[in-house]
């Protein structure tokens, strides 16, 4: 029985293989045909290529219309090529066997036109959609919608009929209508356009905007087609408003993370911890280290690299007011000073552990993506950050307000005398404190690995910002770091869509310098005495 | 009003009196005036080398910088980490003159605008660039955008009763915020590459020995000059009064001293001191550029103060030659030893040295003094 099976088994493989040679065979015998000067010939050529419906046809066709596909002249061989450094690395198109570098003059390539072109972008895209994971399909549903004709009308209205994905059926409808806005009837066209109302991709903007300046048009299809335009139009700038709020809550919650721990530290010690950035970048290390260490599952490691860096960089953290805090305390400029030169000695000590490259920690698959919500493109891992920040925030909030060792911090940084004659052990709350925002910076940098690169610099980039978010949010209280990081989050982003990125930085800056001579003391401070000290 | 006049001569001559009390300051400045004569003689008849000078010229910028620094940190207990600002700006404006000098003998030949401009297809030049051409106008801006800036900043900062590490924190953020505006190409000034390929100064070429001499010779007298002002000014009822508001502003206060005046002034002095600094430091070096105002090198400005020892005014010129001479040398043999370096001398000066290399002196002594 057994050898039965195996036997029609090995007829079934055969066949196939069979079946996969004459193919071949047949899409080199096209490939051949193309190299002619009648570019109709090419255009049936290309016709024929299209209905093989293969990967390898699909790739002929893009390299065709990426001008990589060449002929050998000498053998006739069907060659992809790269152009390196003007050098030509040829490949063997049926296997990818590179084959060395061929001087120019040997090789002939496969020229095109204009015409040839957009055939060419039609069957691929028509090809992507009978083919490939429904991503794949709707990036092919998006170029029919920019060269789609009735032909291809045929084929989608086919597709409507099997498909059953409901985000396909929905861009599917959406590529008909494009197509009928363009081609059909009036009655058609109106239908169309009215159902295209409201739509943000910029394809069908374009389609909507040429309706309404084409002069042959009746004035019915005018009416209709400025109204879905309108509609078009409006969605994009609340959906533009969406996106600016989105990466304003993004990079304040990055601003946030990074700043939280110093924000303890300020507030409960006293002092400037200047090598906090450096103890994000060390966090951001150890995610690098832990994904090393298991580098067969990464959501593990990314999970597990959390705890490993708050202890981690927590330690470091003892370890910094042990030896160097713990000798200036009451001189918060020398602290400043000293923690400066570690900042310059740890970074130094990454670059030479590490090397000064970057090191990409990857991202785990529910981090990496993008999330489509209406028109609108939100990429995974910033949603993530947002959410694991205020996790964190809510964390940190509940460990000052709730537990034993949060009240003694916070008697300490009220008032630290008064504090010690009540018995509350004031160097012992103080090692900790440093501790603790050692740790959360750790946690940042595991956060901060997932959407930048990881190097020794990286604390630096952050250590400005944070100091701005804790003094302008008010040192010695967590609501205004929440409030300073998002605000200055979001007010950088509103910005930069109308001055650029680092004039809008420049703003945001300055406008801190400015508000600082206003409240000196930050948004929310401290009161009573105190306050003067 | 006779009697008070007189009384004002006498406190002046008690003040040079002082000075002549400052033995360290003393040594410094006979050395400087040495150096004055002897050095520039030495680098005309020693043809090989015309860099040496140079290199010293820079280190005499930097102790000028560091001196600026002590004024406002070591006697009125204001740490700024953006001193590098006004130094900068100071730069900056030479550097604006320097440009001008070279007129239609840059690559693009242009007789109307530099190099840098004409690359970016700018018509015109701009207006903050008018002036420039006079020698004189420049070096009155080197006074006056450093000194107005540090005013108005202060003037605000101090107003409101900015002080201690917050002061310090919105001196990094103004220095960091000048150097991404600098980096701007639009801005106006070079962007990333800043204002380089200077031709001439005052007419004369400025890479041939007799200007570098030269240049030498201004900075050693700025520097003499320098350390006097601050002498004078610290050895006065001014600097009697910047010392409390160091050590107990309140008090102060409540003793009836406008305190914020007090600071405004010396801040702004200070900074006048750091532009002119800048100014004398960027022919000597051929190029400013916004790497001037990155916060690390306003960072290490202070360095070169803890380390000489702040409040002691020679501690700042010692700290920055001896600091600038071993980042000479250590870049030299690796720059990863020189950071590692740079590091434990601000931790070990902080926790071990609080007033620097004199500290040391009085280590050695008592040491000795025991044996």
């Amino acid at each position: 029985m057994k050898i039965i099976i195996k036997f029609f088994y090995v007829i079934l493989v055969f066949t196939n293989l069979n079946y996969l040679l004459a193919n071949n065979n047949n899409l080199r015998n096209h490939i051949l045909e193309l190299d002619t000067k009648d570019f109709k010939k090419k255009i049936v050529s290309i016709e024929k290529i299209s209905e093989i419906k293969t990967d390898l046809s699909l790739l002929t066709l893009k390299s065709i219309l990426n001008g990589k596909l060449f002929i050998r002249k000498s053998d006739k061989k069907i060659l992809l090529v790269e152009i390196i450094d003007r050098k030509y690395n040829i490949y063997d198109f049926f296997n990818e066997k590179e084959l060395g570098i061929e001087k120019k003059r040997k090789l002939k390539k496969i020229k095109i036109n204009n015409k040839i072109r957009s055939i060419l972008n039609n069957k691929i895209a028509l090809l992507q959609l009978s083919s490939g994971t429904t991503r794949q399909k709707i990036e092919a549903i998006f170029d029919v919608i920019k060269e789609g004709n009735q032909e291809t009308l045929i084929i989608i209205n086919e597709l409507l009929l099997k498909e059953k994905d409901k985000e396909l059926l929905l861009n599917l409808n959406l590529a008909k209508n494009s197509i009928i806005a363009k081609f059909g009837t009036e009655i058609e066209k109106i239908e169309a356009i009215k159902n295209l109302s409201g739509i943000t991709n910029n394809n069908i903007v374009n389609i909507l905007r040429s309706i309404v300046n084409d002069k042959i048009i009746s004035e019915n299809i005018k009416l209709e087609a400025t109204k879905s335009l309108e509609a078009s139009l409006r969605n994009i700038k609340l959906n533009n408003i969406i996106k600016t709020t989105f990466f304003g809550l993004s990079l304040g919650s990055v601003l946030l993370l990074a700043a939280i721990g110093l924000a303890i530290t300020f507030g409960v010690v006293g002092v400037i911890n200047m090598a906090h950035g450096e103890l994000i970048m060390i966090g951001a290390y150890c995610a690098y280290v832990v994904q090393q260490i298991i580098p067969t599952n990464i959501s593990a490691s990314i999970i597990v690299s959390i705890p490993v860096a708050f202890i981690f960089t927590g330690f470091v953290g003892i370890l910094i007011e042990r030896l160097i805090v713990k000798n200036l305390y009451g001189r918060p400029l020398e602290t400043l000073l000293a923690t400066f030169g570690l900042s310059l000695i740890l970074q130094q000590t990454v670059r030479s552990i590490f090397s000064p490259l970057n090191k990409t920690v990857y991202s785990p698959e529910w981090m990496s993506g993008i999330t489509r919500i209406g028109g609108l493109e939100l990429t995974n891992n910033r949603i993530v950050i947002i959410i694991f920040t205020l996790i964190v925030f809510f964390i940190v909030v509940y460990i000052l307000k709730k537990t034993i060792f949060g009240l003694q911090m916070r008697a300490v940084t009220q008032n630290r005398k008064m504090a010690s004659s009540m018995g509350i052990n004031t160097k012992k709350i103080d090692m900790f404190t440093f501790a603790f925002g050692s740790g959360l910076a750790g946690v940042a940098g595991v956060a901060l690995s997932q959407i930048t690169n990881v190097g020794p610099n990286l604390g630096q980039n952050y250590i400005i910002d944070s100091f701005m978010v804790v003094v302008f949010g008010g040192v010695g209280n967590l609501f205004g770091t929440f409030i300073g990081a998002f605000g200055l989050g979001l007010g950088n982003k509103l910005l930069e869509p109308y001055v650029g990125a680092i004039v809008s930085k420049i703003f945001i800056l300055l406008f801190i310098i400015i508000f600082i001579q206003f409240r000196p003391k930050g948004l929310f401070s401290l009161k009573g005495r105190i306050a003067n000290e | 009003m006779n009697k008070q006049l007189t009384e004002n001569k006498k406190s002046l001559i008690t003040n040079i009196f002082l000075l002549l009390g400052d033995t360290t300051g003393k040594y410094l400045i006979t050395i400087l005036i040495i150096s004055i004569f002897l050095l520039p003689i030495l680098h005309i008849y020693i043809p090989e080398d015309s860099y040496t000078i140079s290199l010293l010229g820079k280190y005499l910028c930097f102790a000028l910088l560091a001196l600026s620094l002590d004024l406002i940190w070591g006697y009125a207990g204001i740490l700024s980490l953006g001193h590098g600002a006004f130094f900068g700006l100071g730069g900056y404006m030479m550097g604006m003159h320097l440009m001008r000098e070279i007129g239609d003998r840059g690559v693009y030949g242009n007789p109307e605008l530099p190099d840098f401009m004409v690359f970016l297809n700018w018509e015109k030049l701009p207006w903050f660039w008018y002036g420039f051409d006079s020698f004189l106008f420049a070096s009155l801006m080197v006074i006056l955008v450093p000194g107005l800036l540090a005013f108005i900043f202060s003037a605000l900062a101090f107003g409101s009763r900015v002080t201690g590490v917050y002061f310090s924190i919105i001196t990094q953020a103004l220095v960091f915020t000048l150097m991404l505006a600098f980096f701007q190409n639009n801005f106006g000034f070079g962007g990333n590459n800043g204002l380089t390929d200077f031709k001439d100064i005052l007419g004369k070429d400025i890479s041939s020995k007799e200007t570098r001499g030269a240049l030498y010779i201004c900075s050693a007298f700025m520097l003499i000059l320098g350390y006097l002002i601050c002498r004078i000014i610290i050895s006065s009822k001014i600097g009697n009064i910047l010392v409390g508001i160091r050590d107990r502003e309140t008090r102060m206060r409540f003793l009836g001293y406008n305190t914020t005046v007090f600071k405004i002034i010396i801040f702004t002095i200070s900074a006048v001191l750091a532009g002119i600094a800048g100014a004398l430091y960027v022919p000597q070096v051929g190029i400013i550029n916004p790497g001037e105002f990155s916060p690390i090198k306003s960072i290490e400005i202070v360095v070169w103060v803890a380390l000489g020892g702040r409040g002691f005014l020679y501690g700042a010129i010692i700290g920055a030659i001896v600091v600038n001479v071993l980042k000479s040398y250590l870049t030299i043999i690796s720059p990863e030893i020189w950071i590692i370096f740079l590091g434990l001398i601000f931790i070990l000066v902080t926790i071990y040295l609080p007033n620097g290399l004199t500290d040391l002196r009085r280590l050695i002594k008592r040491y000795y003094g025991r044996k």
